[in-house]
């Protein structure tokens, strides 16, 4: 069965999975269509300050009178590209990263080991702050934190792949036809970990949108004026113990539509790629 | 007069609904056990057999269904009886051991705990009583140095000891029946003569009486009074062992004869029985289960219910008996 | 032979400490930028950072500015604190309370909700609660954390008026108890004091609650998970046939079993909780080192960052050798084949 045929079964058959990808598909429009199609422009403030919902601004207006929805449409270029940017870099490095530990074993597994334990005895979002803090306060660090501290999920993932197939016939068929160890981890493990490994990629992009939302919520990475979701949640706190509930809660409510977007997308893709693994 | 049978199975009939339709386990499954009787159970993996216990003892997966039938133990109906009830008979008049027996075991509990809690709540002895008692069940079912090995994890133990803890929690309050489901299967071969002796010898003492299960005819004709044989969810034949052993009327019977290891017989002496069983999940299935794999099937064997001819003491489920 | 394992454990955590003292070294010493600039503040004049420059050793070979760490680490010389003025280490040991106080508290309602949560969803496959649990394990792993806080303050403190402001450990018209550990409940309940007992509690439902409600999640997945898996294990069904009672079935027979994999996954619900409470401290104005850590952050005061970071890394090394230890003392087969 081809892998489309087999995804429109898995799909037919898990309606939850189908509203996942359509929902990826509503967030995925609103970054890119998103700053041309809102009726606002985002950094525009008026005078018409803490607005409630209402017909001419949907999710009202915040403390500068801007409008609170189109802000968070086009916030979502922002975050999801800032996860993306990590997740990115994090697929690349960590995937060689763990099949070169997994396959060529000995001291290669040790470093590599030995560095993933490191950063796994911080809690990975004070290490994160820790580092932005100490690299500088930018969206370029933020970004490099959040790949850092999902970097050993992602080094043992691959790890974990790359040593089972260490073994397999057609590795050893490749080693014997006098392919080199690099060549044979390149063109033979390499391929064969990627589908797995970009089931890993949906289902801790979710966990990144949270950090980097986290990290600006704290003052980290993004600063005002510019609309993203965290810093709009942090703007708005201010304001819920007055009432006005709004400012935090459409930015809150977008963060967590895309988490759950992301996470059921990732569910759904591993029982695609992988049925066995299927909860 | 004879005594009415400590176990009576009338016509039962059990369904499995599995994602891929529903499985006729059982059908029209019947036989009896008297007191002190030794019967063994006898089939191919898949045949029902230990569905068959599992009904006994109420304990099948929440997807089976009783459809039809009776189970009568010391005159009580099981089928109707609630689970206060049959709660308080098993470990107390009927109790089974398994055929992994470590992996029956509580893992991380020391077995000495594991036979007191069964005294404790059968026996309602105390927490120093039962300990204590649980210590001499360990010696009674041969396990050297009881009361150290009381306080062993059961990974600690072998195959064949954790079989010996099993009788121990089984026959701690003397059931009436014990219930052995492949008993000596995961074990090697000396271990297996050994830990059958034991079945053996403590269930004389007590006159208990044993339903063996198993997929080893010469097990069973070993071991047995009589010998059920099952094929497919149905009971094929039902006959003391030496007549059965002597003269199998069911063809299903002569073949697992035939196919059986035995001293004297080669190998290539055996002949296996071709085909396997039917699919259990079809709904036109024949009332005889054997007729597709049965080399004197006739014409009128898949035409209507299935007979069962009487002669005495045996039962045989087929239309044309050897 | 139990002092043994123990020493083995502490072992191996040994090189992880390690780890974590060489990472928070270099994150300030080892980065772009001028850490003499850093340590000055962004207020400095030249002479200033110089200044701090020969202070803090920053024009020496890097390897003696770790050992001079080191030392400093041995004397407890966090640095000093350029916004309140204090050594790092003061500040923290006098915050550090109200964290503690904050994340033990969400772990206990997180470990008792979740725990129960997952064990009555397995065994009533299909009810409310088994909804209830699995719409919960998915949303919590879903929800911000902050968000979560900011929904309860707006719910319970402007709807529906049950909690009060979120200011802090105390209302304004209480005063803390005399301190003996520094947890106010704790320390109100050994004064006696009930009023004061009361007050803390208020302050603590809501930043607790939205703390708990994040690990629970995790938890009651996981709880309900390995329940499942032990409800239909081998051992279960011979109990059964046993006739052991019900109570002792799920107890002591399935639950404890069904508990071994969930203190495996303790270790990273801590690490999230850790995280976590930076974000709640922030949210509720809560008066630990998290908000000290923020705050500092912001106003480019990094000796209480670093020191931030050393600490929650030495923390969470040792909480986790606990819960390595505690597995060991719960699973038999651990401890003796080791």
């Amino acid at each position: 069965m081809s892998t489309l045929a087999h995804a429109r079964h898995v799909l037919a058959e898990n309606p939850v999975t189908a509203v996942a990808f359509c929902l990826f598909a509503l967030l995925v429009a609103a970054a890119i269509a998103g700053p041309s199609l809102v009726p606002y422009d985002p950094l525009a403030s008026s005078d018409r300050a803490l607005a409630p919902p209402s017909v001419q601004h949907w999710f009202g207006t915040d403390n500068l009178g801007r409008d609170v929805f189109s802000r968070v449409v086009v916030a979502a270029r922002l975050d999801l590209g800032m996860a993306f940017a990590a997740m990115a870099i994090v697929f690349a490095t960590g995937t060689v990263a763990g099949v070169a530990a997994g396959f060529l074993g000995g001291w290669t597994d040790r470093v590599i080991g030995r560095v993933t334990d490191t950063i796994m005895a911080f809690p990975l979002f004070v290490l994160a702050m820790g580092l932005v803090a100490a690299a500088g306060n930018t969206v370029a660090n933020v970004i490099w934190a959040t790949a850092i501290i999902n970097f050993p999920i992602y080094a043992r993932v691959a790890r974990t792949e790359a040593n089972i197939r260490r073994e397999a016939g057609f590795v050893e068929a490749a080693r014997l036809s006098g392919r080199g160890t690099l060549q044979v981890m390149i063109c033979e493990i390499l391929p064969n970990v990627l589908p797995i490994m970009m089931v890993q990629v949906s289902l801790t992009m979710g966990y990144a949108i949270l950090n980097t939302a986290g990290l600006s919520f704290i003052g980290l990475g993004i600063r005002p004026p510019t609309a993203e979701w965290g810093i709009m949640v942090a703007e708005g706190a201010g304001y819920i113990v007055s009432g006005e509930w709004w400012i935090a809660f459409f930015p809150g409510l977008a963060l967590m539509l895309a988490v759950f977007t992301f996470n059921l997308l990732g569910d759904g893709l591993r029982d695609i790629v992988d049925p066995r693994r299927r909860s | 007069m004879p005594q009415p049978p400590l176990l009576a199975i009338e016509h039962l009939a059990v369904e499995f609904r599995t994602r891929s339709g529903v499985v006729r386990a059982l059908e029209n499954v019947s036989f009896a056990i008297a007191r002190g009787e030794t019967v063994g159970v006898v089939g191919e993996s898949g045949s029902g057999k230990s569905v068959t216990a599992y009904a006994v003892m109420r304990l099948l997966d929440p997807s089976a269904r009783v459809t039809s039938g009776k189970i009568v133990f010391g005159g009580l109906d099981m089928l109707a009886a609630d689970e206060a009830t049959l709660a308080e008979m098993r470990g107390r008049e009927l109790a089974m051991i398994f055929q992994n027996p470590r992996a029956s075991l509580n893992p991380i509990r020391r077995v000495g705990d594991q036979i007191a809690d069964v005294l404790r709540r059968h026996a309602n002895l105390g927490a120093r009583a039962a300990a204590d008692r649980a210590v001499a069940l360990l010696a009674e079912v041969g396990i050297p140095d009881p009361s150290r090995r009381a306080r062993a994890y059961p990974f600690e133990l072998s195959g064949g000891m954790c079989q010996r803890v099993g009788i121990a929690i089984a026959l701690a309050c003397r059931p009436a029946l014990l219930i052995a489901d492949e008993p000596t299967t995961g074990l090697d071969v000396t271990t297996q003569a050994t830990i059958m002796d034991l079945v053996a010898e403590l269930g004389a003492a007590r006159g208990m009486a044993t339903m063996l299960i198993t997929h080893d005819l010469g097990l069973a004709t070993e071991r047995c009074d009589r010998v059920v044989v099952m094929h497919a969810g149905h009971v094929v034949e039902d006959a003391p062992t030496e007549a059965l052993f002597a003269r199998p009327r069911h063809p299903y019977t002569a073949r697992l004869l035939a196919a059986t290891p035995r001293p004297g017989v080669t190998l290539a002496g055996l002949s296996p029985i071709p085909g396997g069983l039917p699919d259990l999940r079809r709904d036109d299935l024949p009332p005889c289960r054997f007729a597709a794999r049965c080399d004197r099937r006739r014409d009128d064997c898949l035409a209507g219910p299935l007979p069962l001819q009487i002669e005495g003491a045996r039962r045989v489920a087929c239309r044309h008996p050897l | 032979m139990v002092l043994g394992l123990v020493a083995q454990r502490l072992a191996a955590a040994l090189p992880t400490l390690a780890g974590v003292v060489v990472v928070t070294f270099l994150l300030t010493r080892a980065l772009p930028g001028d850490p003499a600039a850093y340590f000055a503040g962004p207020a400095a004049t030249r002479e200033a950072v110089e200044e701090i420059r020969r202070t803090l050793g920053l024009d020496q070979p890097l390897w003696l500015q770790f050992l001079d760490y080191l030392g400093d680490l041995a004397r407890g010389d966090l640095g000093i604190s350029i916004t309140t003025g204090q050594p790092v280490l003061a500040d923290l040991a006098q915050r550090l309370p109200a964290s503690a106080e904050l994340t033990l508290l969400g772990l206990a309602i997180a470990a008792n909700f979740g725990v129960t949560m997952g064990v009555v969803a397995a065994l009533r496959p299909g009810s409310w609660v088994d909804h209830l649990c699995r719409m919960i394990a998915t949303a919590g792993v879903s929800l911000p954390t902050f968000f979560t806080g900011l929904l309860f303050v707006y719910v319970f403190y402007y709807v529906l008026g049950w909690a009060p402001a979120p200011l802090g450990r105390l209302d304004a018209f209480s005063s803390p108890p005399p301190h003996v550990t520094g947890f106010y409940l704790i320390d109100s309940a050994l004064a006696g004091d009930g009023e004061t007992f009361a007050a803390a509690a208020a302050q603590l439902a809501l930043p607790a609650l939205t703390l708990g409600i994040f690990a629970l999640a995790p938890i009651a997945r996981m709880t309900r998970g390995a329940m499942l898996a032990v409800m239909s294990s081998d051992f279960i069904r011979a109990a059964r046939a046993s006739g052991l009672a019900r109570r002792t079935l799920v107890l002591r027979y399935a639950l404890r079993n069904a508990l071994l994999p969930v203190v495996t996954t303790l270790g990273m619900v801590l690490s999230f909780l850790l995280g976590a409470n930076v974000l709640v401290e922030k949210v509720f104005a809560w008066p630990g080192i998290g908000s000290y850590a923020v705050e500092a952050l912001i106003a480019s005061d990094y000796a209480p960052v670093q020191g931030f970071v050393l600490t929650m890394g030495v923390l969470y090394v040792t909480l986790n050798l606990l819960i390595d230890l505690a597995y060991q003392a719960i699973d038999p087969r651990v401890r003796i084949e080791a």
